[in-house]
């Protein structure tokens, strides 16, 4: 995704409505994906934050260090945006003992209806994640950044994002184990 | 059954998230159009080398200043006339008059180009 930055028009004299375009198209998405992260933001929230992020960031262009990669500092500005949006809000996240089990059924092994099985289990599991385990999730299994760059981003020690990824994913396992048996 | 599936919780992360992007994506809207929002960027967005440009706005009004100064030396007065004496029998008055006024010339050609500049962008909207 950094050759959509480096090397365009995004990078330099002519910012223009094309290289605008490119770049929302490329990186809003990847905004509100993100902040789906933080509970408490409702989908209207999300797309006003992912499009003030895009727009923040093509105007902050200027004053980014280009030494680093771009998706962390993108990463960032959502985030501060999000949390912004929270605090102002003061609203709680969903906590994991809300997990709710109970919507689950069980169709039987068969290929497309299991997979929907999964694809539902998992994002009830990852909803009722603590944020912190959730945004740390997100940033490393869905934006894809490394587990530096993503606890740098979460504000969180190396070990302890490595740490808590590890019990995201234990937890998750034994959340499905619990649930179709061992 | 459903366990006798072998399940990968990074595997399901990695989709649910996979998953996600993509709906976002198909839920992204146009970008918004030049006067929906600042399609030019402003200073801070502007390359570092050609920030200098700027300064030129500066200069140029430090130089109107001493342009302002130099003509009250010019008219006269008391105060003008002590400081005139000082400078104009000095000689120095024609040379720092030269000086300026090529610099000055080269500022407002810098600002006059700047203006132009920014008077071909797009024009400053609002996003929100």
């Amino acid at each position: 995704m950094e050759s959509l930055i480096e090397g365009s028009p995004w990078a330099g004299e002519g910012a223009d409505d094309a290289g605008f375009e490119a770049f929302w198209r490329e990186w809003r998405p990847r905004a509100a994906a993100y902040a789906r992260a933080f509970g408490g933001l409702s989908a209207e929230d999300r797309e006003e934050l992912a499009a003030e992020a895009v727009t923040r960031a093509w105007l902050a262009e200027g004053r980014r260090d280009r030494n680093r990669p771009f998706a962390p500092w993108f990463f960032a500005i959502v985030r501060h945006l999000a949390l912004d949006t929270l605090r102002r809000r003061r609203e709680l996240s969903a906590s994991p003992e809300n997990f709710d089990r109970s919507a689950s059924h069980h169709e039987g092994p068969e290929g497309g209806a299991l997979r929907k099985e999964e694809a539902e289990f998992v994002r009830r599991f990852v909803a009722a994640l603590p944020e912190r385990d959730r945004e740390l999730s997100c940033l490393i299994y869905g934006a894809g950044l490394g587990i530096g760059e993503a606890a740098r981003i979460a504000g969180m020690p190396t070990g302890t994002a490595k740490w808590r990824l590890y019990e995201v994913r234990k937890a998750l396992r034994k959340a499905w184990e619990r649930e179709y048996g061992g | 059954m459903a366990a006798n599936v072998r399940f990968d919780p990074e595997v399901a992360l990695r989709a649910h998230y996979a998953a996600e992007l993509e709906e976002e994506r198909r839920l992204c809207p146009p970008a918004p159009h030049a006067g929906e929002w600042l399609p030019s960027p402003p200073v801070a967005a502007v390359p570092r080398r050609r920030r200098s440009r700027f300064l030129l706005e500066a200069a140029t009004a430090a130089l109107l200043v001493l342009s302002a100064g130099l003509s009250v030396l010019s008219r006269g007065g008391p105060l003008g006339t002590a400081l005139a004496d000082a400078t104009i029998k000095g000689g120095r008055a024609a040379v720092v008059g030269a000086a300026i006024g090529g610099r000055f010339t080269s500022a407002v050609e810098g600002f006059c180009e700047l203006k132009g500049a920014k008077a071909g962008g797009a024009t400053a909207g609002r996003y929100r």
